[in-house]
């Protein structure tokens, strides 16, 4: 009798925590996309500047010339690399954890570094690589790099590491006793791979393929130096011309074209099961047959070659262009020591965020939680003006003004509040995924049988979530590492130069052997953090 | 973010009733070491350390922000009144002229902007040019011979050019020269020109930087951008060198950059020191010898690569002229270049 009595008690106390839960979540998305979605929004209504030159009726931003094919080729481009990431995503992920192979640590690993790079800096590198100038154009009579496949491709190397991370933490929870079950119940490999298997990665699967589509349609810089006309161009180009008004239209126009693309993802999800063992057993590793092992190498081939190694290069040949030349080097240190700093603390604040979100998806707030992809599909430099806009409305209503606006940009506030409107998304999609994994009756019956929280969670839930925590620190640190038009507009004030700062800052004045140094120590930096983390994310 | 909202509502509270003065609230920190804001255009790597001599020199603290130039502007007016720049340094005049033309600037003592040569700064005040750098192509030498090499900007437009040409149309710098161009030559033949010029398919690039070494490596054989990237990297034996046009061509536009104080600055005073120093010998040597640009300061002596620049070879267009952005990048926009 009170066994049932305290299991009822318990169930009652979850549902209220699930509330509160639910609660706390949507305060945090409310702040963090209200604010900047509003702050443009408010644009939209009043410019609150004009931009130079002949204003334009906002009504004819939609009717330009133009438009809808720019529009076209955003989702294009964007469809291609999130199905392209996906594929090869996946296909490392799967070898990574269910084959064996000669090198199989060490290409798992090196594919996930092109996350660090920005993607105008992987876009530069590749095209003077592969160009007629270039270390690998110039011997094989290659053309500059341009336009829509080879934007689509820069931008497929730069999230297919993020998908083999999602899903790679996805696989590493899977469980051999469902599958051998399975066989043994007589279903083929193909089945087994269908009904099991599938189900389990659907998830992690749609997700990141969301966010990889999300990248590429928010993405100015690889699409800037390829070439590739798309709509953050427009965009780009209307808050270059002071008509932020003007920016936001578009911005919200690029929203409302990916809404139908969430649907989309939220199919490729599926209901996304949550299930069982507390203590799965990975499967054991085959070797793969000798096809399918060249089509790995192949794919590990792609992602390196033009996500590590033509930049890598061509980074290391600036390099050693200004030591040849006895060029002076800037000291990268305190860039280096801000990046780190930087990128932890953001890291840690992103991660605590959003696991609010996907606790209360794993209670059923889903839908409220997929709130979180919304800003993601604003350009950076969009979601930073709109968060200065939003910053502005409140320190004008609160009369506080100038000195209420300046401690926002100060303190840092507005600068984490604007990594959160960007990356909140891929932060949230491996949590998502882990928390999934914890059937929450697994909890009830720990406390029907007098677990404490503490060891509930030590014991059961921790070793459960761990790698999709450990690959969701992970991604949220890389993709602070690499941000640029957030950190240049909101860090500013407080005088934060990263080394993605550097890059660019160097980059631009045709200073390419310090831009190089800055990029090389990027790359080692995050290879620091995938390696450091690497016994979280496979801990199983 | 709970925390936001309640710093928010204590803030809030305890914030001045009246609102912040606007002007001269100088007294505002008179006790305390004087902070000023910059928002620079320019790059950290060109300006970083001159600033870094401000700070000793004037003893003030400087918060240096770094961004693109027209990102910077677009900050500032949006901001108003509740800005934090006291400064802004930017990329080209033309920026600074449609920021000055809104009154978004206070206009500068007489005697500083008479430092500057009057080609480069604003007739009334509202800005001050404190280097510059020339307009030109960057030509791959072995296959652009000097005989063959244009005396006008015009010919780039001829067929002749097809597939040899590259430029940077999202660029500041190519956009402001397109108003400089739509002043000399007229709308209709600016924009025959551009046609022109796309019709010969360049090679686009994302910045100017990147010309001068495709031209080095013959990925292109003409760029067209501003002259002192090649003396960064020029090296013995170089592929590539700098060319002017004729005398007077709308090619040869000295781009200036420049400073203004932001109207309602609450740090006037020190703020005109800051641009008193940039136009002082060590500033202005340093833009000369570090960047290999062009002082505005007339006496400041150049870097030895760099070659003498001669006025009258210069095309004639007021410095009001290139702050007509707009239509320029209207333009661009029309022709599918941006």
């Amino acid at each position: 009798m009170s066994g049932a009595g305290a299991a009822a008690g318990g169930v009652r106390a979850q549902a209220a925590r699930a509330g509160v839960l639910a609660w706390a979540a949507g305060l945090v998305l409310v702040v963090l996309i209200g604010v900047p979605l509003g702050g443009l929004l408010g644009a939209l209504l009043d410019p609150p500047v004009h931009p130079l030159g002949t204003p334009q009726p906002l009504s004819a931003v939609l009717q330009q010339a133009g438009l809808g094919s720019l529009l076209l080729t955003s989702l294009a481009l964007s469809l291609v690399a999130a199905v392209g990431s996906v594929g090869l995503g996946t296909a490392m992920a799967w070898a990574e954890a269910r084959w064996t192979f000669p090198g199989r640590r060490a290409l798992s690993l090196l594919a996930l570094l092109p996350l660090a790079m920005p993607s105008y800096v992987l876009a530069a590198t590749v095209a003077q690589a592969l160009g007629p100038g270039g270390w690998v154009g110039a011997p094989l009579g290659l053309s500059r790099p341009s336009g829509f496949w080879s934007a689509a491709l820069v931008l497929t190397v730069v999230s297919a590491p993020l998908v083999q991370l999602v899903v790679g933490a996805a696989l590493a929870r899977q469980s051999a006793a469902e599958e051998e079950a399975a066989r043994s119940l007589g279903a083929s490999p193909a089945r087994v791979f269908r009904v099991v298997v599938f189900p389990r990665l659907r998830p992690a699967v749609g997700l990141s393929g969301l966010l990889a589509l999300l990248y590429a349609i928010s993405d100015f810089g690889a699409v800037a130096v390829l070439d590739t006309p798309v709509l953050t161009w427009r965009l780009y180009q209307a808050v270059q011309a002071q008509s932020l008004a003007r920016a936001a239209i578009l911005g919200f126009a690029l929203l409302g074209a990916t809404l139908p693309l969430f649907v989309l993802a939220r199919m490729v999800r599926g209901r996304g099961e949550t299930g069982s063992s507390a203590n799965p057993r990975p499967p054991a590793r085959r070797r793969p047959t000798t096809p399918a092992l060249l089509g790995v190498y192949g794919v590990f081939g792609l992602v390196l070659g033009v996500g590590l190694a033509l930049p890598v290069i061509t980074m290391g040949a600036w390099v050693w262009g200004g030591v040849d030349r006895g060029l002076e080097f800037a000291a990268p240190w305190s860039s280096l020591g801000q990046t780190v700093v930087l990128g932890l603390g953001a890291a840690v604040v992103l991660v605590g965020l959003a696991a609010l979100p996907a606790r209360a998806a794993q209670r059923g707030g889903g839908r409220v939680a997929d709130a979180v992809f919304l800003t993601s599909a604003l350009p950076g430099v969009l979601v930073a003006f709109g968060l200065m806009l939003g910053a502005l409305q409140i320190a004008r209503l609160t009369g506080a003004g100038r000195a209420l606006y300046g401690w926002l940009l100060a303190s840092g506030l507005l600068l984490m509040a604007g990594y959160a409107a960007r990356f909140l998304a891929e932060t949230f999609a491996p949590l998502r995924t882990a928390f999934d994994r914890v059937d929450p009756r697994l909890g009830e019956s720990a406390r029907v049988l007098g677990a404490s929280r503490w060891r509930w969670w030590r014991r059961v839930e921790g070793p459960l979530v761990a790698p999709g925590v450990a690959a969701a620190f992970v991604l949220a640190l890389l993709a602070v590492l690499k941000e640029l038009p957030v950190t240049l507009l909101l860090g500013g004030a407080m005088g934060v130069q990263t080394l993605a700062f550097r890059v660019w800052d160097r980059y631009r004045e045709a200073l390419f052997h310090d831009a190089g140094l800055a990029g090389l120590l990027l790359v080692g930096l995050a290879l620091v953090a995938l390696f450091g983390t690497l016994r979280w994310r496979r801990h199983v | 973010m709970g925390l936001v909202l309640l710093s928010l509502l204590a803030l809030s509270c305890s914030g001045p009733a009246d609102g912040p003065a606007e002007g001269q609230a100088t007294s505002e920190q008179a006790d305390e070491s004087v902070s000023l804001t910059i928002y620079s255009g320019r790059s950290e790597s060109l300006v970083g350390p001159l600033f870094e001599a401000v700070e000793s020199e004037l003893g003030f603290e400087l918060d240096v922000q770094y961004g693109d130039t027209p990102d910077l502007v677009t900050r500032m007016l949006t901001e108003g009144a509740e800005s934090p720049a006291d400064l802004l340094f930017a990329q080209d005049s033309g920026h600074l002229g449609a920021v000055g033309a809104r009154g978004a600037f206070e206009t500068l003592p007489g005697e500083l902007t008479d430092k500057v040569d009057p080609h480069y700064r604003d007739p009334d005040g509202q800005w001050v040019g404190t280097s510059g750098r020339l307009r030109v192509l960057v030509v791959n030498t072995a296959k652009v011979p000097e005989d063959a090499r244009p005396t006008s900007l015009r010919e780039l437009a001829e067929p002749a050019w097809q597939g040899r040409l590259g430029w940077a149309p999202t660029n500041g710098s190519l956009q402001t020269h397109v108003s400089a161009l739509r002043a000399v030559w007229g709308e209709d033949d600016t924009r025959t020109w551009l046609q022109g010029v796309k019709a010969n398919a360049p090679t686009a690039y994302p910045k100017n930087s990147p010309q001068v070494e495709a031209a080095h490596a013959g990925e292109i054989e003409v760029g067209w951008v501003n002259h002192y990237y090649l003396h960064r990297l020029q090296t013995d034996g170089y592929q590539a060198t700098n060319h002017s046009f004729a005398a007077g061509d709308a090619g040869n536009l000295l781009m200036v950059s420049g400073v203004g104080l932001r109207a309602g600055t609450p740090h006037r005073e020190e703020a005109l020191q800051v641009v008193d120093w940039l136009l002082g010998e060590e500033a202005q040597a340093a833009f000369a010898t570090d960047n290999f640009e062009y002082p505005t300061v007339p006496g400041t002596p150049l870097h030895p690569d760099v070659p003498p620049l001669d006025p009258t070879t210069l095309v004639d267009v007021p410095q009001s002229a290139l702050a007509d952005l707009g239509p320029s990048r209207a333009l661009l926009q029309e022709l599918g270049l941006l």
